[in-house]
């Protein structure tokens, strides 16, 4: 007995005095998530984050800033946004889940592809990056950009001043257009949710060159009012004279399907995930303007009407009177808001394309090309919707009829306003274009008033500022953590390009 | 302490006179005294060098019958010298024993289950008693500590069977690390997960959403098999543990069988739960919204109640429902029942000189007090311990098994797109005249009102009807856990042993969660109510954990003065976890709860960790004169959680005892006088996996909701955005302690005083990042918590007679708590720990750990408010409030008994003083007109006392603009700033146990087979005050799961309880 104990605890002591060594302490290796992944299984979620809050928190905004909906009464999700309340809390999300989630992975995609030449990869990569650095820009002025991303070197990176972002998110996408595209190694990336179904990798790359292109536009576009409008404009005729291929279908991601957390991320976010899903109504300004040109047809299709006396009546709140009481305007009068679960998202949808087309023709003095891209959008735009435009609304004394005889304004302001039109659930984009245009026109008067102009924007009824928004404040996630954000911005501060 | 040792040395007075059969010559009798004249009772008289021995009664007489020779009789008792007397040719011998204050000491429990005199010790302990422990009855050892060791804070959940509790010894210290205490039973440390789960797989119940509180681990302990807890308070006491107990350690014994006949032993205990505290609502105002009645609403801004009839509801079917527009006062209580708590205990107990054994086994079973068994507990335990002493060697062994199967109310935030609402949410928001009771009219279609309580027709399309949730959803938690050790030990010389202890804690946990689907039918009265998805969500868990522990052991008196303990010893640990989880919303088959049930893509997830630590430890106590002691110790770490090469950490620790009362020559009321100062470090290790960057599945956030993978055919995964560490560093915490213990009045009242110094620094801190730099959080050693706190223990016994006895304890604590430094000078200076509608809970440098910021309106210098001239509304100010912190600022508690005969009464309660904490609660109250606070004025429209508008930069003048009547509501339920609201005072005083006992007279017994036999009373949280600033909930609820976060207070929390019961314990 004694030398069983004697022996035992001396091989116990043996084992454990060789156990102790590093092997048995060497399991930190994380067994739950792997440690290198190759780019095509990241590119789907990156382009997806991209679309997640494009298409979702700057989606609800930029339609309740657009007027295209306003928040309901009878409920309270967007009262802050709806009131130009906006706090530095509001927009961490999006900014957190772009930087961190798609532009970093876009970032990890870009260098693993480029390290192995597969310029189409890097290509998808530096379209989808930038679309997200740039809605960034347009929200916040400033944004990190040359010193953004590189974690293990700057923890705190610089704000880049607005015009620099321009200046080198232009910069990459030359830089990206003049890769060698006939290496042998761009190949085909099947899991590029955007364009990764078409038949050929030569397919693919032709279609995001287009995207590019079109991206460009937008920028350059988006610079016309601001102090660089003569090189944009320098840039725009370049394009065009070159005979630049641009976009000729959607861009979009179309998979979603009706299913919790696989939905278009505007469903998802407004009607799904919240317990209140009637918050976004009709706006009384987008109301009045297609009931003023017996747009019933795009009206009924963005709005389920709501009763008035037990017809089904398509009502629209003021904008911003979420104040109002329900017992005078019962809950279920206004009108709700249309959105599905597999609604598409679009980076670029055709119409958009063409209404920036006939913009940049009309800006380069191709008057007959501005006109001809004026009707192939507003015909598109119906189309996008399911929808056939009767062909008298473009034809001549129609209402929708491009003012050919009118001045370059007035051509504008036709081509920006069916633009706003189209852009329902793309609010963001008639945002901007409002910011920089002044079409719509603002309202002196509230949309109440006997003198109102239908379609004209109203003052929100319950607004915190005294002048319109004109981007979001800087985030809380950053300030936080950075002492290089920027000092607090107001709401109603312009962003660079802004006149 | 008397009694005790009584008690616990009867069976072995009863072995010895056992062993006295054989031939008495003569009989030597006396009475024993102590140094006061009073009867010794206990006293062990022995005739020396043989076991002829015995006893002396309550009188302090002996008898004892000796050989003709005489010889020497022993007198001996703990706390008395011991005195020989030569018994020549005395029959009669009668002494008086003069008492020892150098020898009263306790035996202690200190860590690594080495048993020291009390004395010896340079540090702080305290041991709660089984007494103590179980006279609440309480079906967690864990609840029993509340209120009984100043330095220790014990929070419990809610009022729900089998809630968390959770533990916190001096404050917290880990910014976002652990701050739990390190459990130990028999010398083997534990596992206690908290099994606080939310929908989300990884059990990180950090936010608001849906969750069940499973409780934790710990408390699924039987409280009858636990001999005493001792609290190792400081770091020197808990060092040698290693990294794992530089939050404290909780050692429990459990019961062992002894010496002696067998014993049976039975305890029963039934006792019933009803709710202690609900919001105090308002009763003048009924359903309606901007001051006007509205048939459809869900909260009470409506007219005065006037109890006049009123239809309300939809019209179903061309009928609607009528009643009166009076207040229902008791509507939510009445909706409630009453639970019950049935513990019953069995165990069987014995042993001889060289073996023992102990067969237990319990059964608890609880039902809360929500209708249905949607909250009730019911935990099976078994234990079996050995012990065999053989020559040289010895083994002990001991194995547990429990069973636990536990359902709980959700709360928190709910959840249409899955599991449906919570149904606190549900209760609180109802109407003031309306009957909730009256609801249930939907558990019966056969009820003329079923039409009127369906999801399509309830009367409003902003809640759902609160019986509909409770009957439509569900969860189960069942967990098999066995634990137990093996020790060996054998005795090479008088001077040196040695010691082999092995340990597991193995359990498998399976958890089931289901919320039916609830279809709107289109065209219904509340067609706009999202349907409800339904969802079901399963998770598997286990944890194992395998501890060994060698230890040498080396005792030797040198000389007469000198003595020395030493030991050496070598650890290992290995903890592993899993976790597998599925979840499918939008069930096809109303009712049918299976993760088939939908064609919808599953959610799910699969965890793994493992970590493992070497431990090698030393420490040595020098003891001089059995006055003076010093006690070094080291410990040497290698942790797998730290980068390879750079996993090692050495810490030392030092502490010198003094009893001072052995040397100098006192005041005769100061008998006892002892002096300690203890210095140490602790090291902590980090979390599994912190080192590396990895790539995780993806799931990208929309704001609401996510785009889950696999998405359009494809799988895909993203760079994590926690960025590995390759330079990770253990967490080190260095406590300077100091204390004094005092006994007067022969050891009547002893008074125990500590004060520490504790600094943890190099903080394991999960860093926010900037996103911009494409990561959200980085591990980092960064920032240092200081915690200064003393703790005072007094404890008398005011009045001792013999039949009668008053005891009583005081203890008071105060912890200061300081963030010293983040790291974070080039940023804000803080870290977010939680946040709910604006009010954050943050780190921050300069305020104590957990600082709570709210929104506030706008103030002008003199502090009045700014108002917006337009409406009379309060502007919000641009800068947070600071509000307070978690912590309160002193703690006190007290207990006391009187014994009279065969009665024992005994109370305990504790009184918490400051700390706030957030009460969603009370948010909801106010939005829904229901709290009692929004009566101001008549609700009438009114401005804002004092209130003033700003005219310029500077310049403020009297507001004169009164909040309108509809803005009434505004002001109370949808301004930002009125969330300052929503933080309430933690303030209490609970009134934890009442107990009363009695013992059976053993004359009664006598002819059956019952040894002894008591019953009693108990009831337990009878009584709660908080100050008027908390109407609302029991300040110590809290839904955020068993960290630091735990304290920020509540999301939707269901109500706490009360319970009284009674009892029954039987020995045979």
């Amino acid at each position: 007995m004694k030398n069983i104990i004697k022996y035992s605890i001396a091989t116990v002591l043996t084992v454990f005095s060789l156990s102790s060594c590093e092997d048995w302490l060497d399991v930190n290796d994380d067994p739950n998530n792997p440690t290198n992944v190759a780019p095509e299984f990241v590119l789907p979620s990156a382009q997806a984050s991209v679309a997640g809050i494009v298409g979702g928190d700057f989606s609800i905004i930029g339609g309740l800033w657009s007027q295209h909906w306003t928040q309901s009464h009878v409920s309270s999700q967007y009262k802050d946004i709806d009131a130009y309340d906006i706090t530095a809390q509001k927009y961490n999300i999006a900014w957190t889940e772009l930087y961190a989630g798609g532009l970093n992975d876009l970032e990890d995609i870009k260098i693993k592809a480029t390290t192995a030449e597969n310029n189409n990869m890097v290509l998808i990569a530096t379209a989808v990056q930038t679309y997200g650095f740039l809605t960034l820009a347009d929200w916040f002025d400033k944004i990190p950009l040359t010193e953004a991303l590189k974690v293990s070197e700057v923890q705190s990176p610089r704000y880049d001043n607005g015009p620099d972002v321009y200046a080198e998110l232009l910069r990459r996408l030359d830089e990206t257009l003049a890769l060698n595209y006939n290496n042998g190694t761009s190949a085909k990336v099947p899991s590029d949710l955007v364009f990764g179904s078409l038949a050929t990798g030569a397919g693919q790359v032709d279609a995001w060159k287009r995207f590019v292109n079109t991206l460009k536009l937008k920028m350059y576009l988006r610079q016309t009012a601001s102090s660089n409008s003569a090189q944009a404009l320098a840039a725009i005729s370049a394009m065009l004279s070159a005979n630049t291929p641009f976009l000729t279908t959607h861009a979009a991601i179309t998979q979603f399907i009706n299913e919790a957390n696989r939905s278009n991320p505007l469903y998802e976010n407004n009607i799904r995930q919240v317990n209140t899903p009637g918050n976004l109504r009709l706006s009384r300004t987008f109301q009045s303007y297609l009931e003023s040109k017996s747009d019933q047809l795009r009206l009924n299709a963005y709005f389920t009407a709501g009763t008035t006396g037990g017809v089904p009546t398509q009502y629209g709140l003021a904008q911003g009177d979420f104040n109002a009481s329900s017992t005078v305007i019962p809950g279920g009068q206004v009108s709700l808001a249309n959105m599905s679960a597999t609604d598409p998202f679009y980076f670029f949808s055709l119409d958009e394309v063409y209404f920036l087309l006939a913009e940049a023709y009309l800006r380069t003095g191709n008057s007959v090309a501005a006109k001809t891209n004026y009707d192939l959008a507003v015909a598109a735009a119906y189309q996008k919707f399911g929808l056939t435009m009767p062909a008298s609304r473009t034809a001549p004394g129609g209402v929708y009829e491009y003012p050919s005889t009118g001045t370059t304004a007035q051509q504008l302001e036709a081509i920006i306003i069916q633009k706003w039109v189209a852009m329902f659930r793309q609010g963001s984009e008639s945002f901007w274009d409002q910011a920089r245009t002044g079409y719509p026109r603002i309202s002196p008067v509230p949309s109440t008033s006997g003198s109102y102009v239908a379609g004209q924007w109203t003052m929100a009824k319950n607004a915190v500022t005294t002048s319109f928004p004109k981007r979001v404040l800087y985030t809380a996630a950053s300030r936080d953590v950075n002492p290089n954000t920027p000092p607090p911005a107001l709401v109603t501060d312009k962003v660079w390009w802004m006149p | 302490m008397k009694k005790f040792l009584q008690r616990k040395m009867l069976p072995l007075f009863l072995l010895l006179l056992t062993s006295m059969a054989w031939a008495q010559e003569r009989t030597v009798t006396g009475k024993v005294l102590a140094d006061d004249g009073t009867a010794a009772t206990g006293v062990s008289v022995l005739l020396k060098g043989t076991t002829i021995g015995t006893g002396t009664d309550v009188n302090g007489a002996y008898s004892l019958g000796v050989p003709s020779s005489g010889g020497t009789l022993v007198f001996s008792f703990i706390g008395l010298k011991t005195q020989e007397v030569e018994i020549g040719s005395k029959t009669v011998i009668d002494v008086s024993m003069a008492s020892d204050v150098s020898q009263l000491s306790e035996v202690v429990v200190t860590a690594l289950g080495i048993s020291r005199e009390k004395k010896s010790l340079g540090y702080s302990t305290a041991t709660v008693s089984s007494l103590s422990l179980t006279e609440g009855r309480n079906t967690s050892p864990l609840d029993a500590l509340n209120g009984r060791v100043p330095g220790l804070s014990v929070s419990t959940a809610s009022g729900a069977p089998g809630a968390s509790t959770v533990l916190n010894i001096r404050g917290f210290t880990s910014v976002t690390g652990n701050n739990q205490p390190l459990y130990v039973i028999d010398g083997v440390p534990m596992n206690n997960r908290g099994n606080t789960s939310s929908n989300n797989a990884n059990n990180a119940n950090d936010d608001f959403n849906r969750s069940m509180d499973f409780g934790n681990q710990m408390n699924d302990i039987n409280p009858n098999e636990v001999e005493s807890i001792t609290v190792l308070k400081g770091i020197s006491a808990s060092a040698l543990y290693g990294s794992r107990a530089a939050n404290g350690a909780i050692l429990i014994t459990t019961k062992r069988g002894k010496s002696g006949v067998p014993t049976v032993d039975f305890t029963s205990s039934y006792a019933q739960t009803q709710v202690l505290r609900i919001p105090h609502l308002q009763n003048t105002y009924g359903q309606g919204w901007s001051g006007l009645f509205d048939r459809l609403e869900n909260g009470s801004w409506g007219p005065k109640l006037d109890g006049k009839e009123r239809l309300w509801g939809n019209v179903v079917d061309n009928s609607q429902l009528l009643k009166p527009y009076a207040a229902q006062k008791n509507n939510i209580k009445d909706f409630l029942d009453h639970g019950y708590e049935w513990n019953n205990s069995l165990a069987v107990s014995g042993g001889t000189d060289v073996a023992n054994y102990r067969v237990s086994y319990a059964y608890a079973n609880a039902d809360g007090v929500v209708p249905t068994d949607a909250d009730s507990y019911k935990r099976h335990t078994m234990g079996i311990n050995g012990g065999l002493k053989m020559n040289k060697f010895s083994v002990n062994s001991s194995i547990n098994y429990v069973h636990k199967n536990q359902s709980a109310v959700a709360t928190g935030q709910g959840d249409d797109a899955g599991g449906g609402a919570v149904l606190w949410q549900e209760l609180i928001q109802v109407p003031r005249d309306h009957s909730i009771v009256d609801y249930g009219a939907l558990l019966d279609p056969k009820d003329p009102n079923y039409k009127f309580m369906t999801l399509d027709n309830f009367h409003t399309p902003y809640a759902q009807n609160p019986y509909w949730t409770l009957t439509n959803q569900g969860n189960s938690y069942k967990e098999d856990r066995i634990f137990g050790n093996v020790e060996l030990g054998y005795q090479f010389t008088n001077d040196l042993s040695v010691q082999w202890r092995m340990g597991v804690d193995f359990s498998d946990a399976f958890q089931k969660d289901w919320g039916n689907v609830g279809k709107i039918t289109d065209g219904s009265p509340n067609a706009t109510a999202n349907d409800v998805a339904g969802s079901v969500a399963t998770i598997a868990r286990g944890n194992r954990q395998v501890n060994s522990d060698l230890i040498l052991n080396y005792k030797k008196q040198i000389g007469s003065r000198v003595d020395v303990q030493a030991f050496l010893g070598h650890n290992l640990n290995e903890r592993s976890t899993h976790t597998d989880y599925a979840r499918v919303t939008n069930l096809d088959l109303p009712g049918y709860y299976n993760v088939d049930n939908s064609s919808v893509t599953p959610d799910v997830f699969e965890n793994e960790t493992l970590r493992r630590l070497v431990g090698v430890y030393g420490a040595a106590t020098f003891g001089f004169d059995h006055w003076l002691y010093l006690n070094v110790g080291a410990r040497n770490d290698w942790s797998s959680t730290l980068p390879k090469g750079k996993n090692s950490y050495f810490y030392p620790s030092a502490s010198i005892s003094a009893v001072l009362s052995d040397v100098f020559t006192l005041p005769s009321q100061i008998p006892f006088l002892k002096v300690r100062f203890a210095a140490a470090s602790a090291g902590n290790d980090a979390a599994p996996y912190s080192v590396n960057s990895v790539y995780i599945p993806a799931r990208t956030q929309i704001g609401f909701g996510y785009i889950n993978f696999p998405f359009g055919g494809f799988n895909s995964y993203e760079v994590s955005n926690t960025v590995g560490n390759q330079n990770l560093k253990p967490e080190i915490s260095q406590e300077f302690e100091a204390g004094l213990e005092m006994g007067f009045f022969r050891r009547r009242l002893s008074l125990d005083m500590s004060m520490y110094d504790k600094l943890t620094k190099n903080q394991i801190i999960t860093l926010n990042l900037e996103p911009a730099t494409g990561a959200t959080f980085q591990t980092v050693n960064l920032g240092s918590v200081r915690n200064k706190g003393i703790e005072l223990m007094l404890t008398g016994i005011p009045v001792q007679t013999q039949n009668f006895e008053w005891g009583v304890s005081a203890n008071f604590n105060k912890i200061v708590n300081n963030v010293e430094s983040l790291g974070l000078e080039g940023g804000s200076g803080n870290i977010l720990l939680n946040s709910s509608y604006d009010v954050k809970m943050r780190a921050v440098v300069g305020k104590p750990l957990g600082a709570i910021y709210s929104p506030d309106v706008e103030r002008d210098p003199e502090g009045n408010t700014v108002v917006n001239p337009v409406t009379g509304l309060p502007l919000q100010s641009p800068n947070e409030a600071y509000r307070g912190s978690i912590n309160p600022d002193w703690t006190m508690g007290i207990s006391t008994y009187v014994s009279y005969k065969a009665f024992r009464l005994s109370a305990n309660g504790d009184y918490r003083q400051g700390g706030v904490f957030y009460s969603y609660t009370a948010r909801l109250n106010y939005f829904n007109g229901n709290n009692y606070n929004t009566q101001y004025n008549d609700r009438e429209p009114f401005i804002i006392p004092g209130s003033v508008v700003k005219v310029s930069d500077g310049v403020y003048q009297e507001n004169t603009t009164a909040i309108s009547r509809s803005d009434v509501f505004t002001y109370y339920g949808a301004t930002t700033s009125f969330q300052y609201n929503h933080v309430l005072p933690k303030t209490f005083f609970k009134l934890r146990n009442v107990s009363l006992n009695y013992t059976l007279p053993k004359t009664l017994l006598s002819k059956t087979p019952i040894r002894s036999a008591n019953v009693g009373v108990f009831g337990r949280n009878l009584i709660l005050w908080t100050p008027k600033g908390n109407n609302i909930v029991d300040p110590e609820a809290n839904t955020f799961g068993t960290g630091l976060k735990n304290l920020y207070g509540e999301f939707s929390a269901g109500p706490s309880t009360a319970t009284y019961g009674v009892q029954l314990g039987i020995s045979f």
